[in-house]
């Protein structure tokens, strides 16, 4: 998908996902954790089929089992003993808690993991230059210099070739040869990043404030998006300081009734990129069917 | 209380990094001692294509102990922290960013404390430190997950933990202690070189 969610300014999805990080490791009742769970497959899928989920799904998996299964077993806290296991009792509640993190921990993961579909590199970089200028500066001139220093590498391999320096029996034998050729790296690389420093320099580098090549402007749509995340991010948390969609675990489980206004609220969040993504499927429908 | 451990402690670490990018960004700085910062997290991320051939060895902690040591801790933190932002450009930002930044950050910070001292002529001394670093580095990577997920942390968490991730971590820090041992003088006199003709970071 080009439009949408992904075409919002990059403030504003910045701010919807720390937003969603917060709630997702603030409100941790399952039921909250599973509506923030689903609303982000329905967003992989809009985003990129599944393809970027697909590949990590089972990294995923193998961490949330870490989580279940070594919690009860580390734990002894908690009031409902469930059975025993080498002597060390079992208790509901770290079961529980181990569920109930593993689901968190795979949320969090795919959040991270649909905010780089949305925050693309080159809008990450808007984001940083504009709270860290001179940071972001520095990370732009390294993405230009990793694909340079790339082909410096093949060059000096190939000229180690010749020499037929590649011939390394052991282990240490192979760090040397490498660390040769990252030993040319270094003096070339040094050596020239100087003459570019010169030449940045003479183009008036340092003389007035840094302007970003790529601009993104706020439209009506982003300020009426941020409004909205704003309103909900009050209710949301108004009824997350009195305990609403949260669990404790220890000495028992608790946990507050289902506050219905609260829920909503909360799966309107969660679903909010959806309804953009929607909105603008059905905004392409309504077009085509007027031509 | 302990729900919180995991967003209290992204918190505490970007609060805690904060004066160092804050110092980076106000300090007057010219444009030879940008470009040399840039270059030299670049070579750091670069690093592993020569030790393709040999897994499990990464010299990009080496890469970011010497420049430490011959740029201070200042620009050791920068470099060490934007090196992790730059690698999860690639390999996939998650919880764990700010925790390598700040595990990587300190290795930079700590070698520069000793720029000035005359124990950092002895090898012997750079591949001790380079292997302690090796296992503070696995260990400061542990914390995110075993904070955020293990309740309560008695210490057969922290001993699983440190077990499961053993092997990584002796083979960083003997790799890190290898390359310090052997290369380290080296390294020193190229970047020490670079640093006075053009009389960066004074």
């Amino acid at each position: 998908m080009i439009g949408g969610f992904v075409s919002i300014h990059p403030m504003v999805s910045a701010l919807y996902f720390i937003g969603l990080l917060l709630h997702i490791m603030w409100l941790n009742h399952p039921l909250y954790l599973l509506i923030a769970w689903c609303c982000l497959v329905i967003l992989h899928l809009q985003t990129d089929n599944g393809e970027g989920l697909r590949s990590v799904w089972k990294g995923y998996s193998m961490m949330a089992l870490v989580v279940i299964v070594i919690n009860p077993l580390v734990s002894s806290r908690g009031s409902t003993i469930l059975t025993y296991f080498r002597n060390r009792p079992i208790t509901l509640e770290s079961v529980v808690y181990g569920f109930v993190f593993a689901l968190l921990l795979i949320t969090m993961l795919m959040m991270f993991q649909v905010a780089q579909k949305v925050i693309t590199e080159d809008r990450f970089l808007y984001l940083t230059a504009w709270v860290l200028p001179r940071t972001a500066f520095v990370i732009v001139m390294i993405q230009r210099l990793i694909p340079l220093l790339h082909s410096r590498l093949q060059e000096i391999n190939a000229v180690a070739k010749t020499q037929g320096r590649f011939n390394a029996a052991n282990r240490l034998g192979k760090v040397r040869v490498a660390m040769e050729s990252l030993n040319v790296l270094l003096v070339w690389t040094l050596e020239e990043s100087l003459h570019t420093a010169v030449s940045m320099r003479a183009s008036g580098y340092g003389s007035s404030l840094r302007s970003s090549y790529v601009r993104y402007r706020m439209e009506t749509r982003d300020y009426f998006l941020l409004m909205i995340m704003g309103v909900m991010t009050a209710s949301i948390v108004l009824g997350g300081v009195q305990g609403y969609g949260q669990m404790n675990f220890y000495p028992s489980l608790a946990w507050k009734p289902v506050h219905l206004m609260h829920t909503s609220v909360y799966i309107i969040w969660c679903a909010l990129p959806i309804f953009i993504n929607l909105g603008e499927i059905i905004q392409w429908k309504l077009i085509r069917l007027k031509t | 209380m302990e729900r919180y451990y995991l967003p209290l402690s992204l918190l505490v670490l970007i609060t805690s990094m904060v004066p160092f990018y804050r110092r980076f960004e106000k300090k007057k700085m010219t444009a030879e001692e940008i470009v040399f910062i840039a270059s030299v997290s670049a070579i750091g991320a670069v690093g592993r294509v020569p030790f393709a051939a040999l897994p499990g060895v990464q010299p990009t902690s080496f890469i970011v102990i010497m420049s430490g040591l011959t740029l201070g801790p200042q620009a050791g933190f920068i470099i060490g922290s934007t090196s992790a932002i730059v690698s999860n450009l690639f390999l996939g930002q998650g919880p764990w960013t700010p925790w390598q930044m700040m595990a990587w950050g300190l290795m930079g910070l700590t070698a520069g404390l000793f720029r000035h001292t005359s124990i950092n002529k002895q090898t012997w001394f750079l591949a001790f430190f380079g292997f302690v670093w090796g296992f503070f580095h696995g260990w400061i990577m542990n914390l995110w997950f075993v904070i955020g997920f293990f309740n309560p942390l008695t210490w057969q968490v922290w001993l699983g933990a440190f077990a499961a991730s053993f092997y990584f971590d002796l083979s960083h820090a003997l790799t890190n202690a290898t390359l310090l041992f052997l290369f380290s003088r080296r390294w020193k006199k190229i970047m020490g070189r670079m640093v006075s003709k053009f009389g960066l970071l004074k």
